[in-house]
This record gives structure tokens, C-alpha cells and sequence, in this order.
């Protein structure tokens, strides 16, 4: 998403990257990027809630317009829903599917 | 009577008005208690090629860079998911290099909404995609005109897509076609 950030600025629109990863968005140099310490697949929050999406789209916009070029800002945002979750994060135990690398279909 | 001398041929570089972009902000250390994703794909996947991450270096290869002006309550936002959100009657996405989109309506009910993707838990975004994708937020604060608008639909695509050169040339020209015909003022990107 990073070079999509990248192609859009170059055509003249502005753009925030809202990321849950910071090692792959701090290597591609976003021109603004905004961090929320969620697992991936929650980066714009938890599953129903419906207050803490709001709170975090806004939070992420106010950071996101006030960010310096190739800055990334952390939100004060925490994920309590699975503790320990980050020393299980694409692991082979928290991995669902991405290690058989078949198609997912609903 | 003229002026004596050698007369100095007006620069046109010199004496342009120009707008000089800011410089770009020093790496920042990542955060402790971040996840290095980019290690662990590598073990996770050890026996399949290696994923392509796209690298810049900060000072040769500077981000783009427009300035935010106005206030958001005047902002029509775009807004990109790459969190394999789609559309029940719509074709799901593939594994790997799948870089088609999907048009996602602003007022799509979650049952009636979809997630595809091969590189994350996707358990709670299948209950709902708007932890990836915040379609009811996105109305929300358009409603209470904390930005101007909205482009409806939203767009979505797969990341973890494996070629950078497709992204560049297939899938970054035509989001941004979409984009830019909306006249978007801003966009809001959510990689996943």
C-alpha cells in the first residue's frame, strides 16, 4: 500500500497511511503513516465495536493531517481483547491460512 | 544614459516562485513491542521465493509530498482497504497477485460483505470487515461532519501481493484514476 501512498501523492493527493505493521510501512516511506499497536486484520479496531472504530478513525485522521513527510505516528491505542498476542503473530500457530497458500473461499 | 556593466539574463530557476517540500523526518526506532513482521514472513515461509518488500532509502528516494491545508470538516475523503474486502455477489480474491479491486459501497450492510485474504487471521474481519475496513465509522463521522464527505464506494483489494511491479503498473494507476475522477481531497489507505 505503501507505493499506492506513494503513486497517489505524486499525483497530487494527499494521503495517510493507516498501518498495524511498522517494520513493512517504515521500509517503504509512506509520505504520512499513522501506527495502531493492533494485530493485523484489527488495524481500524475490534469486531463490533462500534464506538472503538469511530474513536479510531478520528484519532487516526487528527494524527494522519498533522504528521511530517515520511513520519510515523503511533496512536495511543492498545489491544486487550488477546494479551501476549504479539510473540503469537504470524507464527505457524497464529496463522490461519497463510501457509497453504490456498485461495479462501466463504 | 544606460545602465553600465554586463546585464545578468534572468534565471528562470532563480527567480520562479517555487513551493519546497518539507525534508523528510528521521527514521524513527520502531517501537519495542511492534511486531517485525518482515523476519517473521521469512521464517513462516522459508521454503517458498521470497517475499519482494519494497524498501526506499529516506534521502534518495523522498516521499512524495502535498500539504494538508484545509481542515478535515472540508476533506473529501477516499478511502483504500487492502484487507480483501468484498462484496457477497462479488468475485473473491485470489492467491496471489490478485491485483484487481473491489468497489465497495459506504452503505453495504455487513452481511452482505466478504473478506479474502491469504496473509492474515481473518476470523474477526469476516464477522466484521469493519476492523479493517470502518464503513459504519467512515458514515459516522461524514454524518457528523467531521469531514467533509466521503467517496462512495470505498475501494478494496488483497495485499501481500508478491510482484511490486504490478502494483505499480496494473493496480496504483487505476486506484488512482478512481481517485483522482472523484476528486478526492485526501486518502485514507489501511494496509493489512
Amino acid at each position: 500500500m505503501g507505493l499506492i501512498a506513494r503513486d497517489l501523492e505524486a499525483a497530487g493527493v494527499p494521503t495517510i497511511c493507516l498501518t498495524s505493521a511498522w517494520d513493512i510501512t517504515a521500509a517503504v516511506v509512506p509520505p504520512r503513516s499513522v501506527y495502531v499497536h493492533h494485530p493485523l486484520g484489527h488495524t481500524t479496531g475490534g469486531p463490533g465495536d462500534r464506538a472503538g472504530q469511530r474513536a479510531l478513525l478520528r484519532a487516526a485522521l487528527r494524527a494522519g493531517v498533522a504528521a511530517g513527510r515520511g513520519e510515523i505516528v503511533r496512536l495511543p491505542f492498545r489491544w486487550d481483547a488477546d494479551p501476549g498476542w504479539e510473540a503469537r503473530a504470524y507464527t505457524p500457530e497464529h496463522t490461519e491460512t497463510g501457509a497453504d497458500g490456498k485461495p479462501l473461499r466463504d | 544614459m544606460g545602465v553600465r556593466g554586463r546585464q545578468e539574463p534572468l534565471s528562470p530557476l532563480r527567480y520562479t516562485a517555487r513551493v519546497e517540500s518539507p525534508p523528510v523526518a528521521e527514521a524513527k526506532q520502531a517501537p519495542r513491542d511492534s511486531v517485525q513482521y518482515i523476519e517473521r514472513t521469512r521464517r513462516l515461509y522459508a521454503s517458498q521465493p521470497a517475499y519482494q518488500w519494497v524498501v526506499h532509502d529516506r534521502a534518495s528516494e523522498p516521499p512524495p509530498w502535498v500539504p494538508i491545508e484545509e481542515p478535515l470538516a472540508r476533506k473529501r475523503l477516499a478511502v483504500v482497504s487492502s484487507g480483501g474486502v468484498h462484496l457477497a455477489d462479488q468475485e473473491p480474491f485470489h492467491f496471489r497477485n490478485d491485483v484487481s479491486h473491489r468497489e465497495v459501497p459506504l452503505d453495504t450492510e455487513t452481511g452482505d460483505l466478504r473478506v479474502a485474504h491469504f496473509g492474515y487471521d481473518t476470523s474477526d474481519a469476516k464477522r466484521d470487515p469493519g476492523c479493517v475496513l470502518p464503513l459504519r465509522a467512515l458514515r459516522e463521522l461524514s454524518a457528523a461532519g467531521e469531514v467533509g464527505g466521503v467517496v462512495d464506494p470505498a475501494l478494496s483489494f488483497m495485499g501481500g501481493i508478491y510482484s511490486a511491479r504490478r502494483v505499480r503498473e496494473e493496480l496504483a494507476p487505476r486506484l488512482r484514476a478512481a481517485i483522482l475522477a472523484e476528486q478526492a481531497d485526501l486518502a485514507l489507505l489501511v494496509p493489512v
